[in-house]
């Protein structure tokens, strides 16, 4: 009993930390913010602690009003080229006509969803109608009559709305492409990067097959995956989640975005610190334990910019193998609105076009949030 | 038959052409429960004396064993405090010394484990800082988590490896202080490895120097029979510690000069040059040689 007590850390050696009052540390709240990809915030955070106000309101300006100017020069730029590109079909349409293509966008999705909700309003009543005249029939005896009403109950249940798909479906459709796609090549490049990393013998084994297929275009790789997944459709159940369009995109996402993870997977394992293997050896760490404790979280930062890299990669290939495919995903919108030849169209693309950068950008934003994460202080003095 | 005992023990790392000696010829034995320092210059092979006795490394020839059962491979009963602390960064003290408590009491229940692990760190007095991580920590708190861990495992044997040579002059002889004190509580072997004259003789039961590579070896090892606990500035001014130190440090600089002069019998190829000849034409410049990095050959 003693002894737990004398070990215990609030008696022994330094007096017991007081409970840390809660004060503004504008350093420490800046160094948050540039961590989680928010580094435009910093100077705020800093200017409300009062930290050099002169310098961050220079800052704040500056990384606000350059990119304004930079941004206004593009949209001068964009509007010079919808006077003049022009041909006998189509032509590029001014940013007003841009934005009023996109309220469009925005009152036809609106109108959509609400002839969806019509639909389901009037099943509904239909239901609710059919189980007062089960319950009645059942109520008066005629068990024949009532089944008969079940059956119909059942089967209106079943109805599902078939309407259009409206471009925000499509985003997310897109959204749930790159994460099927982006988590195969993950749950493939990670482990087989360990290895390689680990085993020289396997490096040398696959090193000449990632160089070979690292280059390939994500259009070549469509075919191949295509017949794959016309395979697939055959072997799964009818009823199963299997979409053939989807898992085409998403396997081609794979193939394209898995070797930056791989590579670098490698990189990171190979590279780790001889010292930190001779702890392992000296304590005779199991070979689980060695890859748990020690292997993987040395190379995490260099795992994480190899994902970094991979749903980049993904994220651009996704767009074409969407528009080949026919997945009902953000390329597919581009690809049918370029076809269908509307005025329009080419305003519509536009949208997208920003959409899938600014999604991009977010996918990459998150991923280099987890990076900083896991990067530990480096231990040399 | 000594507790721990190299016979003959040869290593090289490489083959071939690329094949470099490192030590030659090492005879050592140690008595249980005796405090060993080893001196030499760094680069000598002194980390890869450790490793071999650590199991770390296998001897090229010759053969090392412990309590008369020949080394293979690392155990737990033999500890390591490595040079560079080789702490893991991603754990807090408490974790990187449960890592090894963890390992060699698999069986023991939870709060045993645990207590271990307090016990060890509390013996280094670093209890305030267990659930920091070593980026937060300095040098001497790093090396004292080191030693925390080789501890916790309670071995026979600790090999230190430089243990202190990266810290300041200060926290050095703290460290230097609670060793010893945890070497006279446990009474386990040591071996020391270090660059520090004064520390070996302020610490060990016997002082052996390294020769300087390649194929190194060991040379006239010096008993210290003062008098426990010893005092810092005694060893300055006391006749028989001067002696000794004398002698280590005489044994150390004859070796640095055999080396010196083993790589200035080398023959040195001097650039084949034939001076211009400026009396043909007169121009604003002329090109002169200054050898500015001579070495005299020994007539001898």
């Amino acid at each position: 009993m003693s002894a737990t007590t004398a070990s215990n850390p609030t008696t022994v050696g330094e007096p017991a930390p007081a409970k840390k009052k809660l004060t503004y540390n504008p350093n420490q709240v800046a160094h948050t913010l540039d961590k989680l990809g928010l580094g435009y915030f910093s100077p705020f955070a800093r200017l409300i602690g009062r930290d050099e106000p002169a310098k961050q309101v220079k800052t704040i300006a500056q990384n606000t009003f350059l990119p304004i100017l930079a941004f206004m020069i593009v949209l001068l730029a964009w509007q010079y080229c919808a006077g003049t590109v022009k041909t006998d079909s189509q032509k590029i349409p001014s940013p007003a006509e841009t934005w009023s293509a996109w309220k469009d966008m925005l009152a036809f999705s609106a109108a959509e969803k609400a002839k969806e909700a019509t639909y389901y309003q009037s099943l509904n009543e239909r239901v609710t109608k059919f189980e007062a005249m089960a319950s009645q029939a059942r109520e008066s005896g005629n068990v024949a009559r009532a089944e008969s009403i079940e059956k119909r109950i059942s089967k209106e249940n079943a109805k599902v709305y078939q309407g259009t798909t409206t471009f925000f479906d499509q985003i997310g459709i897109s959204i749930l492409t790159i994460a099927v796609g982006f988590a195969i090549a993950t749950l493939i490049a990670v482990p087989l990067g360990i290895l390689c990393g680990l085993s020289p013998l396997v490096n040398t084994a696959l090193n000449p097959l990632i160089q070979l297929f690292k280059p390939v275009s994500p259009l070549a790789w469509f075919p191949i995956v295509f017949v794959f997944t016309t395979w697939g459709i055959d072997q799964a159940p009818a009823s199963s989640i299997w979409q053939r369009a989807l898992f085409t995109s998403a396997g081609v996402v794979t193939l394209c975005s898995l070797w930056p993870t791989l590579v670098n997977t490698a990189v990171g394992v190979a590279a780790i610190d001889k010292d930190h293997l001779n702890v392992a050896k000296a304590l005779k760490l199991g070979w689980f334990k060695r890859i748990w404790k020690i292997v993987l979280p040395s190379s995490l930062p260099l795992i994480f910019t190899g994902l970094r890299v991979s749903i980049g990669v993904g994220w651009m290939v996704l767009v074409a193998a969407d528009m080949m495919s026919q997945n009902q995903g953000l390329g597919k919108f581009v690809w049918d609105m370029y076809q269908n030849g509307d005025t329009a169209s080419t305003a519509q693309i536009i949208i997208a076009v920003l959409f899938i950068g600014g999604i991009g950008f977010m996918l990459d934003r998150i991923m280099l949030v987890f990076q900083r994460l896991v990067t530990y202080e480096e231990q040399s003095v | 038959m000594s507790y721990i005992d190299l016979t003959n023990v040869s290593k090289s790392f490489g083959t071939g052409t690329e094949q470099t000696d490192v030590l030659e010829g090492i005879d050592l034995q140690v008595k249980k429960g005796e405090f060993i320092a080893i001196v030499g210059y760094s680069g000598t092979g002194k980390s890869t004396l450790i490793s071999l006795i650590a199991g770390l490394t296998e001897p090229s020839s010759g053969s090392v064993s412990v309590d008369g059962t020949p080394v293979d491979g690392p155990s737990p009963q033999r500890g390591v405090v490595f040079q560079n602390y080789s702490l893991l960064p991603w754990f807090t003290v408490k974790d990187n010394v449960a890592l090894s408590v963890n390992e060699v009491y698999k069986d023991a229940e939870k709060p045993e484990r645990d207590q271990r692990v307090l016990d060890s760190v509390e013996q280094v007095n670093l209890t305030a800082a267990l659930g920091k991580r070593p980026g937060e920590l300095s040098g001497g708190m790093r090396q004292r988590t080191s030693v925390a861990r080789t501890l916790a495992t309670n071995p026979d044997i600790l090999l230190l490896d430089e243990p202190l040579s990266a810290l300041d002059a200060l926290t050095r002889s703290v460290i230097q202080d609670q060793i010893l004190e945890i070497w006279e509580k446990r009474n386990q072997t040591i071996i020391l490895i270090t660059n520090d004259v004064d520390e070996a003789l302020y610490m060990a039961d016997r002082v052996i120097p390294l020769s300087t590579g390649p194929k190194a070896t060991l040379g006239p090892e010096v008993a210290v029979d003062l008098p426990r606990p010893r005092d810092r500035r005694a060893l300055h001014t006391d006749p028989a510690a001067r002696k000794m130190r004398h002698e280590l440090i005489s044994y150390l600089l004859a070796e640095k000069e055999k080396e010196r002069l083993q790589q200035s019998n080398e023959p040195v190829t001097l650039p084949n040059i034939s001076p211009i000849d400026i009396s043909m034409h007169k121009p604003s410049w002329f090109l002169g040689l200054r050898p500015k990095k001579r070495k005299v050959l020994q007539s001898i």
